[in-house]
């Protein structure tokens, strides 16, 4: 390979970077706490698959998802939405529970071409939790990060603990932007949320209460973004009683 | 505007400037991996099925996959199961997600472009649960990406096996800088590459990479544009590449060594 066709070959990458930069990242997002792995409604993936596709979101984040366990008749719920929906399915492992796994989902419209999830059970903490994440080009052939968490729901320091350990681990790599979303088990008054907020955007507005399903009275499912200037052009709390205790959360988001 | 283009140019310089500090240092013979040992440890094979048309045709053309379902549950030594041009159109249901969830296990898909319609690219299909997929993204150059797991050896071992589609030979270098460190922490990649440019590849890894075995597999198939590479560390080697066909589809079954001395 000639010089010269290695330096046309960086010109035209510079290039494209530059236009690619130009391009605004749409996004619409949900988030679904769905209670212990879709009990609620019988751990139908139609039922789920027929709620999202009612808000046709580029990503779906669970939080409490099964995988092949005995209480949700041994099946991939969420390879089974997914198939529904037309989506990838990405699924976090948190613990191992009822002889299989239990933890985060994610649901994209695009492939992702890199995933993570990171555990955590800091001392004092009823049980080990996880954050799980995907990196995903937009056909505007910009990047952007949807990650997910449930954090625990013992005491404002473990959940400050988890948190920082997300934020090292989701931000390491200096990736920008990113979604995180999910159950924090907090108020936004809370000492987690006070912490949350020091780096995370909040996307949410009004009183924004997500629990429970019927009349919430508390909010405690967040959608949050990395650096603080997403842009939102909706923000939806819905309600579906038959399918969780938690309203689920929507979004349409731009970033520049 | 001036400013852009000063930009750019001092952009292009410290590129130039920072590969070559990357470079791994070699002979100006470059780098050729010792002999295999000849006898072969059946005990340390990792198998990998490749299902391909070595072309640049769509793989599947109805969505009846059950033979490859049963292929795949009825099949208890591979590793991992690829699918080239396994292309999805977006909302709709992906081939690979449908043939992983009736076959139990997990899907990773590995774009080669990105489109807003119909993405070409090859799935993945793994039999543990796997909690990281690594990989690299760069639109318009190249997309590799793969999962980490561990193979049944005779000492468990764990290998990130990845996958990518070389078509082009402005993708060689970002393919070894994507590496990372080079292919130390037992990364495989198994791929497909355009076959007037396979020579060009030998000839780029042999001095730019270290400790690494390159072997291809061109197929008996008259109408393919494309051969099947295997990019390894020194520790593995390629053993076999076998042809055959379920339900019409072309598949490769390819036997990798761990060479554990």
């Amino acid at each position: 390979m000639t010089l010269k066709k290695l330096y046309i070959a960086f010109c035209f990458i510079l290039i494209s970077f530059s236009f690619v930069q130009s391009q605004t990242i749409s996004v619409k997002i949900m988030t679904m706490n769905i209670k212990e792995g879709g009990e609620l409604a019988g751990y139908s993936a139609t039922v789920y698959a027929d709620c999202i596709r009612a808000y046709s979101p580029d990503f779906v984040v669970f939080q409490e998802m099964d995988n092949y366990t005995v209480r949700n008749g041994n099946q991939d719920l969420l390879s089974e939405i997914a198939v529904q929906l037309g989506m990838f399915p990405y699924f976090g492992k948190a613990i191992t529970y009822s002889s299989g796994d239990v933890g985060n989902g994610v649901l994209s419209k695009y492939p992702f071409y890199n995933a993570r999830t990171i555990t955590s059970k800091p001392s004092g903490a009823n049980e080990q939790r996880a954050c799980s994440w995907i990196d995903v080009v937009l056909p505007s052939k910009r990047k952007v990060r949807i990650a997910v968490t449930h954090l625990d729901v013992s005491t404002d320091q473990v959940r400050v603990s988890t948190l920082a350990k997300i934020n090292t681990e989701i931000l390491a790599d200096n990736f920008s932007p990113v979604l995180l979303a999910g159950d924090f088990n907090a108020t936004p008054a809370s000492e987690t949320m006070s912490y949350a907020f020091i780096k995370w955007q909040d996307i949410g507005t009004g009183t924004g209460n997500t629990i429970p399903s019927t009349e919430p009275t508390k909010r405690i499912d967040y959608i949050l973004g990395y650096p603080k200037t997403w842009i939102q052009k909706s923000y939806e709390i819905v309600s579906y009683p038959g399918l969780s205790d938690h309203c689920f959360v929507v979004a349409d988001l731009e970033f520049e | 505007m001036r400013y852009k283009y000063l930009i750019y140019i001092v952009a292009v310089f410290l590129i130039f400037t920072s590969c070559k500090d990357q470079e791994p240092n070699v002979t100006d013979d470059g780098y050729e991996a010792s002999e295999a040992p000849e006898t072969i440890n059946q005990s340390n094979i990792i198998t990998v099925e490749f299902f391909s048309k070595l072309n640049d045709e769509t793989l599947f053309s109805s969505s009846d996959y059950q033979a490859i379902i049963s292929h795949i549950t009825s099949d208890k030594a591979s590793l991992a199961f690829l699918f080239d041009r396994s292309d999805i159109y977006l909302g709709q249901k992906s081939p690979i997600v449908d043939i992983a969830l009736e076959s139990k296990l997990k899907s990773f898909f590995i774009q080669n472009d990105v489109d807003d319609s119909v993405i070409h690219g090859t799935g993945m299909i793994v039999r543990p649960l796997v909690p990281v997929y690594d990989g690299i993204g760069i639109p318009d150059t190249l997309f590799l990406a793969g999962c980490t797991v561990t193979a049944a050896l005779v000492q468990p071992t764990v290998v990130t096996l990845m996958t990518c589609k070389l078509s082009d030979s402005f993708q060689f270098p970002v393919l070894v800088r994507s590496l990372g460190d080079g292919l130390q922490t037992n990364k495989i990649v198994v791929g497909t590459i355009k076959t007037d440019v396979a020579d060009g590849f030998k000839d780029y890894l042999k001095y730019h990479l270290k400790n690494f075995r390159l072997s291809f597999y061109s197929s008996s198939e008259t109408n393919a544009t494309y051969e099947i590479f295997y990019l390894t560390p020194v520790e593995f080697v390629k053993r076999e590449t076998t042809e055959m066909t379920v339900s019409g589809l072309p598949l490769y079954q390819s036997k990798i060594e761990y060479l554990d001395n």
